[in-house]
């Protein structure tokens, strides 16, 4: 940088050409990055700021918020047994689901990349639920399917178990939701096989030649060299698991049941706000789980010094 | 010369985004009235209801007739079930762009007039474009808040419990009366499901909806609520939640998975399905139940809500099943009155509807449907009859705060039914937070 302005200031012709060309460049910049731009500062930045000065008021959605200070935040953590019920429910989501979900898109991909024919249509194949899952027909099929007399069970029936409703009881409810997710494992796949596809062959013919097994070359070269991956998909999938909302709502009918089985977060919020007038409160509950993400992020950026391999030492 | 294009380029979107952006604000003004400049002169109307299929296509047909009697107006329909309707209005009238002709219901009339959501009408009976000479009071009132009129009931009905007679007669049992208790009807839903065996019920469990639950609160002599306070006794929550903790371990009433996969919609309901011989409804739902059933050659009935042994009063009332309302922000107040004035008091359009809504308000419009009704619908004008001569006063509208409430109460009812929960904890649990729900929104 200093070298850059020493040169400025021996020869400052050049240097105003220069910028006059910098400025230019800027320009195109800006020109293509005008819509997401824009997009950001009207549809992201607005409403973030906005629902930050809501969650300090008492906000009904019909009428003008009252300002009430840090009242949202302390009902939050203080009285609102639902918010912790939402949290629970939220926590054992991400916990069940993001492992499930990576070790099935890892298992996949390592399937596929044995250089099997027709790598490509399996490929789409697989990736296709991750495109229709997040839709709100695929809840609805998916409560029908594990409905009581659902496909699920009509063919447990056929072998003689009497199962229970799965989207009806609040002991399985959520799971059905998981299993849901863990369907969608297309996209974090497709970014496994990748990483595979990087691995050099050398080092599982050398270790091949001292005797590894494959158990061993997996869990030796290819979790090790896969790691940074491993941590992307990580992150990825604990931001999005955070915010799940469509298939709970569908599934539950709305409402979260039975029980508050399926009560996720962004459920009672969306509840909150939208069916029980409290704008502020909910917007309150929207920034609590900003930070509440940041700080799993945060967390899983620590650790991955100890478990996150680069090949190049990570500069 | 590539750098000056450049900016204006830049400029030019920058200009067309951002006024995209900021119309928001003054949406529900520009939007209508684009469309009246776009195809001469004319004018857009939106109306949202909810309701079953039936529902649907009933309006459509009605809304075709009012389109056909003012072609200068296009109603644009938007309808949804029940389940999320509210949700979407409240966005909507936050984002300054509701329909200008909104279906509201009693439980949130109070909330939307009072927060200026909805237009003042009385300008419009004054001038005659709506004209509400032969409304029953009673229901010009119900639609009243602080004076002033913000709704026109769309229909009468009363709650009652929807059997299936066909099921009734094959079993041999016999029908209800209208003096029947709640242990007859606790009597006749084991028996039934004990006759029909496993995988069929008595009725369904209906011990998580609130407003049936009132029912047998005013039996007991109390109301739901008091200055907008939770009034019923833990004693009234402990016999409700008791009675159907025993109809559940005999079959008279659904298991709790059952009862949870079912929701709202007609269709989904035990009833419907062919699980269940009774559920608890509206009067005017008989129609919509009565196409929602499995097995069409049976025939749904109604009859009153159980009555207590021993009752301080009849806890059965009259209620306005729905209303019509306009917006507040309607660029078209005037068309807006008149296709209110269209669906409450025109005969052709009353012929269509029929009572589907419930019995209509205007007393003229009720006579002349009664004569023509076919057997099901006249069975409804003599259930509302029965009901208009024995029943007790509506309480207030329900306070603030309802909805959360009644969350709540639902959640109590499926920790008890689940086996989560004894039904003492579950009263204690649930009263606390009665009181911090309705205490919060005072």
């Amino acid at each position: 940088m200093n070298a850059h302005y020493e040169t400025a200031a021996i020869r400052p012709a050049v240097a105003v050409k220069k910028k006059a060309r910098r400025y230019t460049q800027n320009g195109v910049a800006l020109f293509f990055l005008a819509p997401w731009l824009i997009g950001l500062i009207c549809l992201t930045l607005g409403p973030m700021i906005a629902s930050l000065y809501f969650s300090f008021t008492d906000y009904s959605v019909l009428s003008a918020p009252n300002w009430v200070g840090l009242t949202n935040y302390k009902t939050m953590f203080t009285s609102d047994k639902l918010f912790l019920i939402s949290l629970k429910v939220t926590f054992l989501y991400v916990l069940v689901s993001v492992p499930l979900k990576l070790i099935f898109a890892l298992a996949v991909a390592v399937l596929l990349n044995k250089g099997m024919k027709g790598l490509g249509i399996y490929r789409t194949v697989y990736y296709i639920p991750s495109l229709l899952g997040g839709s709100v027909a695929i809840a609805m099929l998916w409560r029908k399917m594990f409905g009581g007399d659902g496909l699920l069970n009509q063919i447990l029936h056929l072998v003689g178990i009497n199962a229970p409703d799965w989207v009806a009881n609040p002991k399985y409810a959520l799971y059905s939701i998981v299993l849901l997710s863990v369907w969608q494992f297309g996209s974090s796949m497709i970014i496994f096989l990748a990483g595979l596809k990087q691995i050099p062959s050398e080092y599982y013919e050398a270790s091949a030649v001292d005797g590894a097994s494959r158990m061993r070359q997996f869990f030796s070269i290819t979790i090790p060299m896969l790691s940074p991956v491993i941590f992307f998909n990580l992150v990825m999938q604990i931001i999005t698991s955070f915010q799940s909302f469509t298939q709970a709502f569908v599934i539950s009918n709305g409402t979260g049941g039975p029980v508050n089985s399926t009560l996720m977060y962004s459920l009672y919020l969306y509840k909150k706000g939208f069916a029980f007038f409290q704008m502020g409160y909910a917007s309150a509950m929207a920034w609590v789980l900003v930070l509440l993400i940041a700080l799993f992020t945060l967390l899983i950026f620590r650790s991955a010094k100890s478990w996150v391999h680069y090949e190049d030492g990570g500069k | 010369m590539f750098k000056k294009s450049l900016i204006a380029g830049l400029s030019l979107v920058m200009a067309v985004t951002f006024s995209a952006c900021s119309s928001g604000g003054k949406q529900n003004g520009q939007a209508s009235g684009a469309d009246s400049g776009g195809n001469g002169d004319k004018i857009v109307l939106r109306m949202s209801w909810w309701g079953s299929q039936t529902r649907h296509d009933l309006t459509m047909k009605a809304l075709k007739l009012f389109e056909q009697k003012h072609p200068n107006i296009t109603v644009k329909p938007e309808y949804s079930g029940w389940d999320g309707y509210f949700d979407k209005l409240s966005t909507q009238v936050a984002g300054a762009n509701a329909p200008d002709v909104i279906q509201m219901d009693y439980a949130y009339l109070t909330d939307y007039a009072k927060r200026g959501a909805l237009l003042d009408l009385d300008k419009y009976v004054q001038s005659k474009d709506l004209d509400i000479a032969d409304h029953d009071k009673s229901m010009i009132k119900a639609g009243s808040v602080d004076g002033k009129l913000y709704a026109v009931t769309l229909g009468v009905n009363a709650p009652g419990v929807l059997y299936n007679s066909t099921v009734f007669q094959n079993l041999g049992i016999e029908e209800p009366k209208e003096d029947w208790t709640w242990k007859d009807f606790g009597d006749i839903a084991a028996k039934i499901a004990k006759a029909k065996g496993q995988g069929f019920y008595g009725s369904a469990d209906i011990s998580g909806t609130t407003n049936m639950f009132e029912i047998l609160v005013r039996q007991n002599g109390h109301s739901l609520f008091n200055n907008g306070q939770f009034a019923a006794t833990k004693d009234d929550l402990k016999q409700w939640f008791t009675m159907w903790d025993n109809l559940r371990k005999n079959g008279g009433a659904t298991p709790a998975e059952v009862t949870a996969a079912a929701t709202n919609a007609q269709e989904t309901r035990p009833i419907s399905v062919g699980t269940a011989a009774m559920d608890f409804a509206w009067s005017n739902q008989v129609i919509a139940f009565q196409k929602a059933l499995k097995n069409q050659n049976d025939k749904i009935k109604v009859q009153v809500i159980p009555h207590s042994e021993g009752e301080k009063k009849i806890g059965e009332y009259l209620k306005p099943s729905m209303f019509v309302s306009g917006y507040a922000k309607t660029a078209h107040p005037k068309e807006v009155a008149e296709l209110i004035n269209f669906l409450v008091n025109d005969p052709d359009c009353a012929k269509i509807l029929g009572t589907e809504r419930g019995i209509p308000v205007n007393s003229k419009i009720r006579e002349q449907l009664k004569q023509s009704a076919p057997e099901q619908e006249k069975m409804i004008y003599d259930f509302i009859e029965t009901v208009s001569k024995h029943s007790s006063d509506i309480d207030p509208p329900y306070p603030q705060g309802f909805s959360e409430l009644d969350k709540s109460f639902h959640t109590t009812s499926e920790q008890i039914s689940f086996g989560q929960s004894s039904i003492d904890d579950a009263i204690t649990q649930f009263m606390n937070n009665a009181k911090s729900i309705l205490g919060k929104s005072q």
